[in-house]
């Protein structure tokens, strides 16, 4: 059946039904605070109906927007909304229109121009969620758009979140929760340093309960930068529910009241697969353990194979975007997603006789924490742990460079959930790793040759500076690594020129990197009357950085630890001197890292140190002023130009 | 779940260009293919791209259709080319019905792996109809992926192939097959062969193979869609029509003439009623209507390609509705001109960076660009270009050609005739962003700046936008953006915009971007001496000093020039002790250039930096002396000037 037919055909089934007298038309006058505004979301009302059905529970979710027009001159912000929908989601009803002025209240034109079209993510290559595009007409000053539909969650433990904002600033936010009496729920508001301002009401009657989450003059979402992502920033609201007891006397239904309610929803996922042993793991397991005894090098083996054999292509596609898939499909396809290569992981350490676990994990774009939320949602990502000398250790495969034992940096920091059966579990916080593992040294020899620098470099890199690279350069085509190690290790001004390079990927431990080259960085430096003016600052990472903290309230996430030190030595020409050199600095900043700014002189050659230290990625707000200072001392250090004239 | 952090195209390269090819060419036990060493560092190769489309009847209906056939090996040479071809998407069109599909994998032990049917995934693509997604298993380096798609698309009178790509091809071979009773001419561009003709058994194809296609180079100053190696086609005649010759210039402007203005009634009725709501003076200059029309089409009327009900091109619908897509857009457009009298032609030109409008060859794709003439003011107007305003053009439609509708009225019956037009093309030193600038250091050592940033003509472009349309809390960040050496907000100690709005695109009124800055960081310290990094002050310029190979012209959006006149005042006790590193010059042939001087006097420093593009495209012969040009401005940007005390 054409869609557009079963849109319409949703539209009219439900029209009859008439069960939208709560969007009443509002007619409030636009508000002068929002004059700088193209418009406003005037009302954001929702109403999740949780019900049971057959003695099963479902829920429903009606959403009613609508925004109002300010301004004729930025029209297409208000030409087209979306409503999102998949398996777990589905559409049942959708409708929108333009409420166009008409005398004291408004005239309702509906819009049919609705498309379905898919609503893929980045890197997942099959997706079956899909987006209903609304196309809105009769747009002017004055008017409004509203659309109002519905979805019906299959699955009452895959409840989503509200968001309380929007991209323009929000009128009148309302949730209404209506559940049946005995059914208790947790809420809570993520982000209420944004916002938190709302009010909560309960209503209870015989038959059911009705709560109420009402907020007036949300402001518009703010793009923070430094963040994992904005769902860091924007406030929203995370409904889930308890426990359910008709009566005192019955046995209560728990959905996800804590950790544990989660463990056993879970654990629906895993119970059925990997129930058979499959010939070619074992043999692949056997070929690659054959000469090893330790298990830890055992598991070494078989994440390296993984890894290396294994490509990721994920399929969303249902109840598939959650089960694991066979760890025997996996071997044969030599493909497969996160959760894919997690079960694949863990029946091969299982079948070289390591103690391995289904793990879930959210990675550092959800600000979530499964004590307090658990729900699914608070998972986008599936690894394995497996136990050796009673430690855990985390095989993520779905990255292609990171070596066995060291934790992906999008997942220092997080929660795992190790999954042992549906009743036992641990919650484990991967650590943060030490910076002094993440490193960078750069050393530059340089001479004078008129107003340019000449000279040779050695780059030395080590953990995810190196990783990030290898990385790269492994999906680059081979006629642009050129290029590719010029942009890794240019420095002075955009004039650097690479005479040659020569890199080596095996040199160091841990897929650490090395790579040394002879260079000339013309116009670098400014000279006049036998005097040169040098700025030894080669290199600048934190060059032109601005945290803009000064309304902030969010911590500044940083992409990991690290450590990184520029070394410059430079050949004093013969007969030269320096006239004056900058202060030598070293500071340790609390909660952070350190820098370390050392000049001196050593016969005829100047040897400049540039050391910064970042231990911690995640500066909270008491260390803000801290880090301001670090900032502006590294900045400010990158100002300092050395003088040499002819003694 | 969890992304892979890899470089993931889904085969972008393989959607450039449709699919198709011939079947007898699948063979039974493939071999995999040796290739010269010079591909080695290539991601992919293309060993065969073979493509058939074939104009068949629908006995019963006796209505023709097409058969597309598309044929590709290609060998993943590295991690990137497996990645970007383990995983496939083929995508189609609201008329395609796929008839077969096959994939496989070729290892180079001989092992061969089909991808099954039942694996082939469907799902809705962004264009709203269906999508198939095709992953390889055990996909690795060394590996080739041969497939084939065949597919029903309904009768189109033009078609159009793109036959290079960024990676190479070894061999392409392109055929298109017609009934004699149908007759098509094609024309290949760039260089890819003129395709021959031969008659078997009552079916003509024309038929071209091409070897050892080079991959198109990503190129700076490029336009690559221009110059890629394609061919077009398109029917001229049939049997059924006495062959006399079809879809011609004449046609098309017949064709498009009588859809645009015959309106009915009803039609013509609400647009009247609409015109007399506007309050448009007959009084007024023809230049005074158009403007006052353009706003409010442009501002009350919503243009949006996704809607698909033709309803949205009555005029009297699209009124009522305030909604419309191009075509009824474009009609309203030229109705409401005739409504008020104003004398013009609607015209249709192509994407100048990506197809050339060729008189000789009446190839109606592309043809994506809306003009309309007044006759009047010989000037045009720019209908889908929702914020540029009369007689604005843009850099896509600056020189470019364009086919207009010339009305002719003969006994009652009007029609139109094709009329070429070479759109204007304005003086590069209209088109200008200028800097005039006035420094001072304070007390504390800081640069403190005065800084204007000018703007006319298509330079203005999108300053004009930003200027209407920002809101007042982000105005600082574009500030800090468009004044590049200004890192805070708090540096920003007051700015004006002078003549923001879209309506200085009619009088073009230059967009003046007036700052009071603080600049900490172009001014470093050498002992008692300051460098003040001169450069920074023009923003950061681009450059191209890694030396390629060039192999496309050179293109530029247009030819402009840009002038900044910098005055320092000297610090008291102060000299600068370097002056002459200003001074430079790079005129080549009068056409491009930069020049900078200098003026010193005891308090104050002037420094003029001019750069030219008197024309914005040139042969790939002069990219060396182009690039010395770029490079003379990104050069500029690392002049320090020395203060010395006195």
């Amino acid at each position: 059946m054409n869609r557009k037919i079963i849109i319409y055909f949703i539209t009219i089934l439900y029209s009859a039904i008439g069960c939208y007298e709560v969007f009443a038309n509002n007619t409030v006058e636009p508000n002068s605070k929002y004059k700088d505004e193209y418009g406003v979301l005037k009302q954001h009302l929702n109403t999740l109906n949780v019900y049971l059905e057959k003695g099963v529970f479902y829920a429903d979710l009606e959403v009613y927007k609508e925004h109002e027009i300010f301004d004729d001159k930025n029209l297409n912000l208000f030409a087209t909304e979306s409503v999102y929908h998949h398996f777990f989601r589905q559409l049942t009803y959708l409708e929108a229109g333009t409420l166009v002025p008409n005398g004291k209240d408004y005239k309702k034109i509906p819009t049919t121009n609705i498309k379905i079209k898919a609503s893929s993510s980045a890197n997942v290559f099959y997706d079956d969620s899909k987006h209903s595009e609304i196309s809105f007409t009769n747009l002017k000053k004055g008017h409004k758009t509203y659309f109002k539909y519905k979805v019906k969650f299959q699955d009452v433990r895959m409840l989503q979140n509200i968001m309380l904002q929007d991209n323009l600033p929000t009128e009148l936010f309302k949730l209404t929760l209506n559940i049946p009496t005995g059914l208790t729920i947790h809420d809570e508001i993520i982000n209420e340093q944004t916002f938190n301002n709302v009010k909560k009401s309960i209503q209870s009657s015989k038959n059911k309960t009705t709560i109420i989450w009402e907020a007036q003059d949300i402001p518009a979402i703010k793009f923070l930068p430094h963040v994992p992502s904005q769902l860091f920033n924007v406030a929203h609201l995370s409904i889930r529910l308890g426990q359910y007891k008709k009566s005192e006397t019955d046995n209560p239904i728990t959905f996800l009241t804590t950790p544990k309610d989660l463990s056993i929803y879970l654990h629906s996922f895993v119970k059925d697969i990997n129930k058979t042993t499959d010939t070619t793991i074992t043999s692949v397991v056997n070929e690659l353990c054959k000469n090893i005894t330790t298990p830890y090098d055992k598991a070494e083996a078989i994440y390296n194979w993984v890894q290396q054999n294994i490509r990721y292509i994920a399929y969303e596609d249902s109840l598939g975007g959650f089960i694991p898939r066979e760890a025997s499909l996996i071997i044969k396809r030599k493909f497969g997603d996160c959760k894919d290569m997690s079960s694949l992981l863990k029946v091969m350490c299982e079948s070289a006789g390591i103690d391995a676990k289904y793990t879930w994990i959210g990675t550092d774009i959800l600000p979530y924490s499964i004590a307090k939320t658990p729900v699914p949602s608070v998972f986008n990502h599936m690894i394995c742990a497996v136990k050796i000398n009673n430690e855990w250790l985390f095989l993520d495969a779905t990255d292609n460079e990171i070596p066995f034992g060291f934790i992906p940096s999008n997942l220092q920091g997080k929660e795992a959930f190790i999954y042992n059966d549906d009743l036992n579990f641990i919650i484990y916080k991967l650590p943060f790793e030490s910076s002094n593992k993440h490193t960078l040294i750069d050393t530059t020899f340089a001479t004078i040759d008129n107003t340019s620098l000449v000279g040779k470099t050695t780059t030395y890199a080590q953990g995810s500076i190196a990783w990030d690279f290898r990385m790269s350069l492994k999906y680059e085509s081979a006629k642009n690594y050129d290029k590719k190690i010029y942009n890794f290790i240019k420095r002075g001004n955009n004039k650097f020129t690479l005479d040659k390079y020569e890199y080596n990927l095996d040199k160091l431990e841990d897929k650490g990197l090395v790579i040394t080259s002879n260079f000339t960085i013309p116009n670098y430096i400014s000279s006049y009357n036998q005097n040169y003016f040098i700025n030894l600052n080669l290199s600048r990472p934190l060059d032109g950085i601005n945290f803009e903290l000064k309304d902030r309230k969010i911590p500044i996430y940083f992409d990991g630890v690290k450590q990184l030190k520029h070394i410059t030595i430079l050949e004093l020409p013969k007969g030269y001197k320096v006239k004056q050199l900058p202060p030598n600095i070293e500071e340790k900043y609390k909660n952070i890292g350190s820098v370390q700014i050392n000049y001196k002189q050593i016969d005829q050659q100047l040897i400049f140190n540039h050391t910064i230290v970042i231990d911690n990625p995640i500066i909270e707000h008491k260390d803000f002023e801290t880090l301001k200072n670090m900032v502006q001392l590294i900045q400010s250090n990158y100002k300092e130009t050395i003088e040499i004239y002819k003694n | 779940m969890k992304i892979k952090n890899i470089i993931s195209s889904f085969s972008i390269i393989l959607l450039i260009s449709p699919t198709l090819f011939a079947q007898k060419l699948w063979e039974n036990n493939p071999k995999i293919h040796n290739v010269d060493a010079q591909y080695n560092k290539e991601s992919l190769l293309i060993i065969l791209d073979s493509r058939e489309i074939n104009y068949e009847v629908n006995e019963k209906t006796k209505k023709y259709y097409i058969v597309r056939k598309s044929h590709r090996i290609i060998k993943m040479m590295d991690e990137k080319g497996v990645e970007s071809q383990n995983k496939i998407i083929i995508p189609t069109d609201y008329d395609t019905k796929i008839l077969k599909m096959k994939f496989r994998l070729i290892k180079p032990n001989g092992i061969i792996t089909e991808v099954d049917q039942k694996d082939i995934k469907s799902s809705i693509g962004e264009n709203g109809y269906i999508q198939y997604h095709i992953a390889y298993e055990n996909a690795a380096i060394g590996d080739e992926i041969e497939y084939y798609v065949e597919e029903e698309n309904g009768f189109s009178a033009f078609g159009g192939e793109n036959l290079q790509f960024s990676v190479p091809v070894l061999k392409s071979s392109i055929s298109i097959a017609v009934p004699t009773g149908l007759s098509i001419q094609c024309k290949s561009l760039n260089g890819y062969p003129e395709l021959k003709t031969d008659t078997v058994e009552e079916i003509v194809y024309h038929k071209a193979e091409h070897k050892n296609i080079p991959a198109l180079e990503d190129e700076k100053y490029a336009d690559p869609k221009l110059y890629m190696l394609k061919m077009n086609y398109k029917l001229i005649g049939s049997e059924n029509t006495g062959n006399i010759p079809l879809y011609t210039w004449n046609d098309f402007a017949k064709q498009r003439f009588n859809y645009i203005y015959d309106i009915t009634d009803k039609e013509k009725k609400a647009l009247q009623k609409y015109i007399a709501s506007l309050n448009i003076n007959n009084n007024w200059t023809v230049e005074e209507k158009v403007i006052a029309l353009e706003k409010v089409l442009k501002e009350q009327i919503l243009v949006n390609e996704e809607l698909e009900d033709p309803k949205y091109t009555n005029i009297d619908f699209l009124l009522e509705k305030k909604t419309t897509y191009k075509q009824g857009y474009l009609k309203l457009w030229a109705n409401a001109l005739d409504m008020l009298e104003i004398k013009h032609e609607v015209g249709f030109g192509n994407n100048k960076f990506e197809n050339v409008l060729d008189e000789k060859f009446a190839y109606w794709n592309h043809l994506e660009t809306y003009l309309i003439y007044v006759t009047a003011t010989k000037q045009y107007i720019l209908p889908l270009d929702q914020t540029v305003r009369y007689p604005a053009l843009t850099p896509m439609t600056e020189g470019s050609k364009g086919i207009f509708l010339k009305s002719l009225s003969a006994n009652n019956i009007t029609t139109a005739s094709p009329t070429f037009r070479n759109l204007p093309t304005t003086p590069f030193d209209l088109h200008n962003h200028n800097l005039d600038i006035e420094v001072n250091i304070n007390n504390e050592n800081i640069p403190h700046i005065k800084v204007k940033n000018i703007f006319t003509g298509l330079s203005a472009n999108g300053y004009r936008e930003i200027g209407t349309y920002i809101k007042k809390e982000d105005e600082k960040k574009f500030i800090t953006s468009l004044i590049d050496y200004v890192n805070e907000e708090k540096d920003i100690l007051n700015y004006q915009f002078i003549n923001r709005g879209l309506e200085h695109y009619s009088d073009n009124k230059p967009l003046i971007i007036e700052a009071e800055v603080l600049a900490p960081d172009l001014l470093e310290k050498a002992g008692e001496k300051f460098l003040f990094k001169l450069g920074n002050i023009i923003g950061r310029q681009e450059e191209l000093y890694q030396e390629n190979k060039r192999q496309l012209p050179i293109s530029m959006p247009f030819a402009h020039a840009l002038k900044r006149e910098i005055k320092i005042n000297i610090p008291k006790g102060y000299k600068v002790v370097n002056p002459t590193v200003v001074d430079k010059s790079l005129v080549t042939k009068g056409k491009y250039g930069f020049e900078s001087t200098h003026k010193l006097t005891n308090d104050q420093m002037s420094i003029t930096v001019y750069e030219f593009y008197q024309e914005a495209t040139f042969p790939p012969e002069e990219y060396e002396s182009f690039r010395k040009v770029i490079n003379a401005a990104a050069d500029f940007n690392k002049v320090t000037l020395i203060l010395e005390k006195i």
